[in-house]
Order: structure tokens, then C-alpha cells, then sequence
């Protein structure tokens, strides 16, 4: 077999033909370089060429709604988690620091010298009940109020914090064209996923049972 | 508010002592409450040393940098924290005490809240209170009943005996609650039953003998923790099962495999020089399927790889993954549709009929993942490398070089989108050889400076890294088998803090042309996030497994310490 045939030869298995003579094509691929590069060449392109996505009609209107609407939830449920966990962690932060600035012989602050990170709250000092009238249950109300709005404003100063930095260490790559066509599995790893946080749900349900408790039974009397 | 003008010696002397006296004490007035506590609670959470651990953070170097910053500041002025402070009048005039008597003399000790799961609505808790002086505890009391009993929200205090121990039921409009109060000790139920059964707890429990879940906790590492949240999952057992057999329960079936494999759970925060945030698990390991066990055991050993990462990385991840193992976990948390789309997909990505059999057996266990600053102070994109260890040959054919074949493929995918956008600029392919080692790169002058995508096989691994150096620079660690707590993951804020504070100029102008920003906007978010940085140096996730037990930990190390 020469060259032109052998070509010829790859060209019918690059259009799904089995090669007439497949023992004469593989010993001469073995002899000539040239034809084996190129063999190798059109290997690459058709395995390429695998990974594109096949052409196919435009996928059906309602099919589309419902996994962009499946898409959708799936989001919210993710920041929602991600709240959570951020809330929670910034919270835990947020009982230490309050109970620290509660703590005797705390350092004076002074000014800040350096960059400041948060703005501080220019309202002045006041009392916020009246003595004469509050009830426990009232007092304990307001502290309860204190400490949630205190962390809700810190959760979010530092998420959006924790956004500025991201642009700094995002690099500036070019947009591509085209849309990724490698068929990495994160479809089903998210389905794990998900199979994790369903196998967690009735932790999580009688963790918010067991805090309802706490407030209802032990801390109502407050 | 008087409380803050108090003289710093004084303090001195009460937090030198809180700390003297704290090693003496240790664990006891923990486990005073957790002898009441039953076995079979769902949760338990912990709260103990409060007034020594924040004796010793309120004298911290980490808390005088935090009064000094901006942030501090803001928190101190915040009107909350002033909310707050108004509402220890209230305290005062009511109970006759501040939040300091409150902090140190009722819940400095230990506090324990437990949770024991019934049928919908018979939900059963109890709380503890272990205060550091009865009598203040007893007035606390007394003035808390006496205080109701004026507003009418107490109807009455009946005295009632349990087996000869007096405890009290608070009689209210629409509900009653139970207490028993012994020396500094406080039990308190919503549930009478509940109060009951913990009395017969602590009669029954030896003198001196340690609690059983004070034995769990310190299996799990969680016994010294300031906060620990115990799960028994246990308890949560029937509600699984019952799940379980419903239609659609068959997912859970295989979740359960796992579930009972666990004895317990804790989520515990302690504040040492460091900050620790653990998740421990207790249980047997010869109880989960094979593919966990395999999973599990390896990445509990040390990657090698952490001897080749910079000491100075931005971001870094090691680990010890059996990939075969991974997606074999994976598939039991799938249902059988997408266990084999999984398959299917991984076949496509790896270009096999059988990624799982022949590929992945011989890819890893050691991966790895870094971000470094540039060496060069003007390039502003971070240094990246991604290693995976491959073993080579299988019945003849080069795992490694097949892999290198689907790199190359993608990578050919991606020139061509990209020299679609910017054909003026286009991605050109191109090798060097460093240290007889071919490296195939990309370059073009749309890619940020310093960024010439990398690819090769070097000494067993195959490597992608932003340039061709960095696969240069690598030097393949020999195999180890090093145990003991598992570095997983580093974040260095105190190299962040470095790598921004060096291209200051640099960042500021790719902000104000990326972000569409003013200079002064710019230099502002800069400051801001050099600001935010200054608190912490860094962070490590360690995985640390022994027999019974696994915990995961995630140490957050202060740019100044927690204690002094």
C-alpha cells in the first residue's frame, strides 16, 4: 500500500467505512511516519470531534422552563445554605466580640490609624427603654433584637467584604465563544450532592425542632 | 458601662487568676450538668468556660489589635452594643445583677442545653446552668419567681418530690415548667417527665464517675471546646427507618448504610492561641461499604505533595484521593439514572470504556492544587499549579500519556474558540524543554502578562500550571508513608496580605479599569481589603483519623494570638 491509498484508506474510516484492507493499512502506518502522523492527526480530530456537541433541534420550550426553573431553585437553595453557613459562622463571631466589649477593663479604642474596613455608626449612645416600664420578657426582647441585628449587619459587611477581594484575584481572561463542550460530570455531582444534603434533612429538621424548644420551653420564661 | 473604667490591674489580677485556677478545675463543672443528661438525647450543646476563655481573649494581643482597627471600632460604637448596655440597667433594677455577674457568676462555668426527639409536639429539653456561686444562683432565682409572680405571668410555685429530691413546677396561664436547684446547680424542664428522669440520672450515676458523654466528647476531641454540639445519631434512628420505607425511600436505604455506621457527631469551637472549628465522627469504619473504607483510610494519610507546595501559597490543596474509591461514594448517594450518566460521563471525559476499571485505578492518590504570588512583582495573575500522581502502565497501555492525549485535545478545543475571539491575537502552541523534559505551552498577548498555560508529564505526575516554569520548578516528592493528622487544605492571608500590599498599583488600575472605579475608589477597596486581611494569618483543614474516630479541623490562626 502507498501513501495516497493508505490516505485514501483513512479518509473512509474518517467517514465510518471499516478499511477495505485493515492487516495492509496497519503495516503500512507502522513503515511511514508521515501517514502514521497523520493517522494520528485525524485520531485526535475525530475523538475531538466526539466531545462537540452532535447538532440537534432546539430543545422543547417547556423542557427548557423546567430546568431553568429546577436551575433556579437549586440556586437559591445553594445561597441559602451559603447564608446559613456564613450567618452562622459570623454570628458565632459576632456572641464572642459582643461579649468581649461586655467584658470589664476593656482597652479604650482609640482612633483608627489605618484604612478602615467599616464605617462606623455615627449614632450616639442612647438608652432604647425605659427602665421604669421594661418587663424581663422586654429586656431579654431587645437584647435578642441587639444581637440579630448586630450579626444580620456584620454577615453582611462581610460578605461584602469578602467580595472585594474577589475581583483582585479573579484573573481577566478573555470571554470564549463558545460554550464548554467537555462532558465533565458535574451534573451528577451535584445530584450526589444533593443526595448528602437530603440524607441530612431530618438532622437538620430536628435541629430547628430542638431550637423552637429552647425558645419555646426554656428561654419563653425570659 | 461602670464596669469599663475599672482599673486594669484589678482586671489583671481577676484574669491571671481565672487562669491559674482554670487547670484545677478542668472539666468538673461540665460534667456536674452532664450526669443528668440521658444517653438518649438527640442534641447536646455544651457551653463551658466562658469566663476564663474570655478573661484570657479579653487580654489578648488579637483583642487589642481589634479595639485599635476601624472595624472595632464600629462594633463598639454600633448602636446595638449600646442597645445592649442599656438593657443592664434593666437586669440590675430586676434580678440585681449586670451582664459581668451574669457572665462570671451564672454561665461562666458551664451551661448545657439537651434535646431529645419525640413524636411531633413531645419534643423533650432540659437546661443546666453550673454557676460558679449557689447563693447567687439561688437569689437569681428567687428574684426571677418573685419578679413574675408581680407581673402575674406566675400563677404559683408548687414544691413537688421526685424519690425524695424536691424540685419546684412553675406554675403559668397556659403552661408549667420544672426546676431543681441544688447548690450552684440549676436543672430546668419544660417536661416533668424529662426533669424526673435526670434526677434518676444523677442518683443512680456512681460518685465520681465521668459521663458518658463526656467519654464521647473527648473521644471526639471536643471535651476542652468552649462550644460543643453533640448529635447522637441513635436517636434519630426510627425516623430514618421509617423514611426509609415509604415509596420513593430507597435512596435512604443506601444513606442509611453510612447513618448507622455512625455512634456520634460533634461540632465543637475552641479558642486556644488558635481558633478551632472541629467536626468530629465516631464510629466503625468496618461498617461502611468498601469503597468508603478505602476512601476514608487514604485521605487520612499525608499527601507527599505538601513537602513540594511553597511555603509561602496563597491557596493550597493536598490530598491523598483513591479516585476509583471517590466515584464509587459517589454513586451511593446517586439513584441508578445518574450512577450511570456518571459512568457514561466519566468514560466520555476520559476517552474509556471503562474509566473506572482502567483509568482510575492508576490515577493518584496524591493530588494537589496551589496558588503562589508571582515570582515576578509585576505580573498581578497568581502562580497556579495542578499535580495529579499517575502510576503508569496497565496491560501495556500508558495511563499517563492517554490522559496527556485528553489534555491535548481540550486543550486544542480551547485554542480554537479562543483564536475564533481574537484572531489578531491568536493562542500559539509551543514546547520547551526543561531539564530534558518537554513542555507544551499556550501564549498570546490577549492572556493576562505571566499567564502561559502549561501542560506535561513530569517524573509520574501530570502536571497543569500557568507557565512553563512552574512545571520546571517541580521536583516530584518521593513516596512516604507518613501518618498523622492529614493537612488538607492552607489558605496564608499573611501571603495574601503580602501579594496585594506588593502590587498595590498594579491591582488599583486593573480596578479601575475591570470594576469601572475611580483612583480614590479604587485605592479604597484596596485599603479595605488589606484591612479585612489583618486579622488572620491563616487557616488550615486537617483531617485527623484514628480507630473509631475521625475529625475534621478547621484552624484559624490569628495574626496576633487569642491568648497571650
Amino acid at each position: 500500500m502507498n501513501c495516497d491509498a493508505c490516505q485514501e484508506q483513512l479518509h473512509q474510516t474518517l467517514d465510518g467505512t471499516d478499511p477495505a484492507d485493515r492487516g495492509a493499512l496497519d503495516q503500512h502506518l507502522a513503515a511511514c511516519a508521515d501517514c502514521r502522523a497523520y493517522h494520528d492527526a485525524a485520531r485526535r480530530m475525530q475523538t475531538g470531534l466526539h466531545l462537540l456537541r452532535p447538532p440537534a433541534p432546539p430543545a422543547g420550550l417547556s423542557a427548557r422552563l423546567v430546568a431553568a426553573l429546577l436551575e433556579d431553585r437549586r440556586r437559591a437553595r445553594s445561597r441559602a445554605r451559603l447564608r446559613l453557613v456564613v450567618g452562622l459562622a459570623v454570628a458565632a463571631c459576632v456572641a464572642v466580640a459582643v461579649s468581649l466589649y461586655l467584658w470589664p477593663g476593656r482597652p479604650a479604642a482609640p482612633a483608627p490609624k489605618g484604612p478602615q474596613m467599616v464605617k462606623p455608626t455615627p449614632e450616639p449612645p442612647k438608652r432604647v427603654l425605659d427602665s421604669a416600664n421594661a418587663t424581663p420578657r422586654q429586656s431579654m426582647e431587645t437584647a435578642v433584637e441587639a444581637v440579630a441585628s448586630l450579626t444580620s449587619r456584620t454577615t453582611t459587611q462581610t460578605v461584602q467584604q469578602t467580595k472585594k477581594l474577589i475581583p483582585l484575584v479573579e484573573p481577566t481572561l478573555p470571554e470564549l465563544p463558545w460554550e464548554p463542550t467537555v462532558p465533565v460530570p458535574t451534573v451528577t455531582l451535584r445530584a450526589a450532592g444533593q443526595g448528602v444534603t437530603e440524607g441530612f434533612e431530618p438532622v437538620a429538621q430536628h435541629a430547628r425542632r430542638a431550637v423552637g424548644l429552647i425558645r419555646r420551653d426554656l428561654l419563653s420564661d425570659f | 458601662m461602670g464596669a469599663f473604667v475599672r482599673p486594669r490591674l484589678t482586671v489583671g489580677i481577676v484574669v491571671l487568676t481565672a487562669l491559674l485556677a482554670a487547670p484545677l478545675r478542668a472539666a468538673a463543672p461540665r460534667d456536674e450538668l452532664l450526669r443528668f443528661v440521658p444517653p438518649d438525647i438527640g442534641f447536646c450543646v455544651v457551653l463551658q468556660g466562658l469566663r476564663d476563655t474570655g478573661a484570657a481573649l479579653s487580654s489578648s494581643p488579637f483583642m487589642e489589635q481589634f479595639h485599635q482597627s476601624a472595624a472595632g471600632k464600629a462594633l463598639q460604637d454600633s448602636k446595638e452594643v449600646h442597645k445592649l448596655l442599656g438593657i443592664e440597667e434593666d437586669l440590675k433594677k430586676n434580678f440585681g445583677i449586670g451582664w459581668d455577674d451574669l457572665r462570671n457568676d451564672i454561665l461562666g462555668d458551664a451551661v448545657v442545653f439537651a434535646y431529645r426527639p419525640g413524636k411531633s409536639g413531645e419534643d423533650q429539653g432540659l437546661m443546666l446552668i453550673r454557676a460558679r456561686d449557689g447563693k447567687v444562683l439561688s437569689d437569681l432565682v428567687n428574684r426571677f419567681n418573685k419578679q413574675q409572680m408581680t407581673d402575674r405571668k406566675l400563677k404559683e410555685i408548687k414544691e413537688l418530690r421526685h424519690k425524695g429530691v424536691v424540685y419546684f413546677a412553675r406554675v403559668e396561664e397556659e403552661t408549667t415548667t420544672y426546676y431543681h436547684l441544688r447548690g450552684p446547680v440549676l436543672v430546668f424542664s419544660g417536661q416533668e417527665e424529662m426533669l424526673q428522669r435526670a434526677l434518676d440520672l444523677d442518683r443512680d450515676a456512681p460518685p465520681g464517675a465521668e459521663p458518658l458523654l463526656t467519654t464521647w466528647l473527648r473521644e471526639l476531641g471536643a471535651d476542652r471546646a468552649l462550644l460543643a454540639v453533640y448529635l447522637n445519631p441513635r436517636a434519630l434512628d426510627a425516623e430514618y427507618a421509617a423514611k426509609a420505607a415509604r415509596p420513593g425511600g430507597e435512596f435512604l436505604k443506601t444513606f442509611l448504610v453510612y447513618w448507622k455506621a455512625i455512634d456520634g457527631m460533634a461540632l465543637s469551637l475552641t479558642l486556644d492561641r488558635d481558633a478551632t472549628l472541629a467536626v468530629g465522627v465516631r464510629g466503625r469504619a468496618e461498617a461502611l461499604p468498601a469503597p468508603a473504607q478505602k476512601l476514608f483510610g487514604e485521605l487520612a494519610k499525608p499527601s507527599d505533595l505538601w513537602r513540594q507546595c511553597p511555603d509561602n501559597a496563597l491557596l493550597a490543596i493536598c490530598a491523598r484521593i483513591d479516585f476509583a474509591a471517590l466515584v464509587g461514594v459517589l454513586g451511593d448517594f446517586l439513584d441508578p439514572d445518574n450512577r450511570q450518566k456518571l459512568s457514561q460521563d466519566l468514560n466520555r471525559f476520559l476517552d474509556s470504556e471503562n474509566a473506572a476499571k482502567r483509568v482510575l485505578p492508576f490515577v493518584g492518590p496524591d493530588v494537589a492544587l496551589w496558588l503562589a504570588a508571582p515570582t515576578d512583582a509585576t505580573h498581578l495573575i497568581p502562580e497556579a499549579l495542578f499535580a495529579l500522581r499517575t502510576r503508569v502502565v496497565e496491560k501495556g497501555d500508558r495511563v499517563d500519556e492517554a490522559l496527556l492525549d485528553r489534555i491535548k485535545v481540550f486543550a486544542e478545543l480551547a485554542k480554537l474558540g479562543f483564536n475564533q475571539r481574537f484572531p489578531d491575537k491568536p493562542l500559539v502552541k509551543d514546547t520547551v524543554t526543561i531539564d530534558k523534559q518537554e513542555v507544551k505551552f499556550f501564549r498570546s498577548e490577549a492572556l493576562p502578562v505571566g499567564l502561559r498555560p502549561a501542560f506535561a508529564l513530569k517524573d509520574g505526575f501530570l502536571m497543569l500550571a500557568g507557565t512553563p516554569d512552574l512545571v520546571g520548578r517541580f521536583v516530584a516528592p518521593p513516596p512516604s508513608s507518613a501518618e498523622g493528622p492529614a493537612p488538607l487544605l492552607r489558605v496564608s492571608f499573611k501571603a495574601w496580605r503580602s501579594y496585594v500590599e506588593a502590587r498595590r498599583v498594579g491591582l488599583t488600575k486593573m480596578l479601575v479599569e475591570k470594576e469601572k472605579l475611580t483612583q480614590d475608589e479604587a485605592a479604597e477597596r484596596i485599603d479595605d481589603v488589606l484591612a479585612a486581611l489583618a486579622f488572620v494569618d491563616r487557616l488550615d483543614v486537617r483531617l485527623q483519623a484514628g480507630k473509631g474516630h475521625a475529625v475534621v479541623s478547621i484552624v484559624v490562626q490569628t495574626a496576633r494570638p487569642l491568648r497571650k
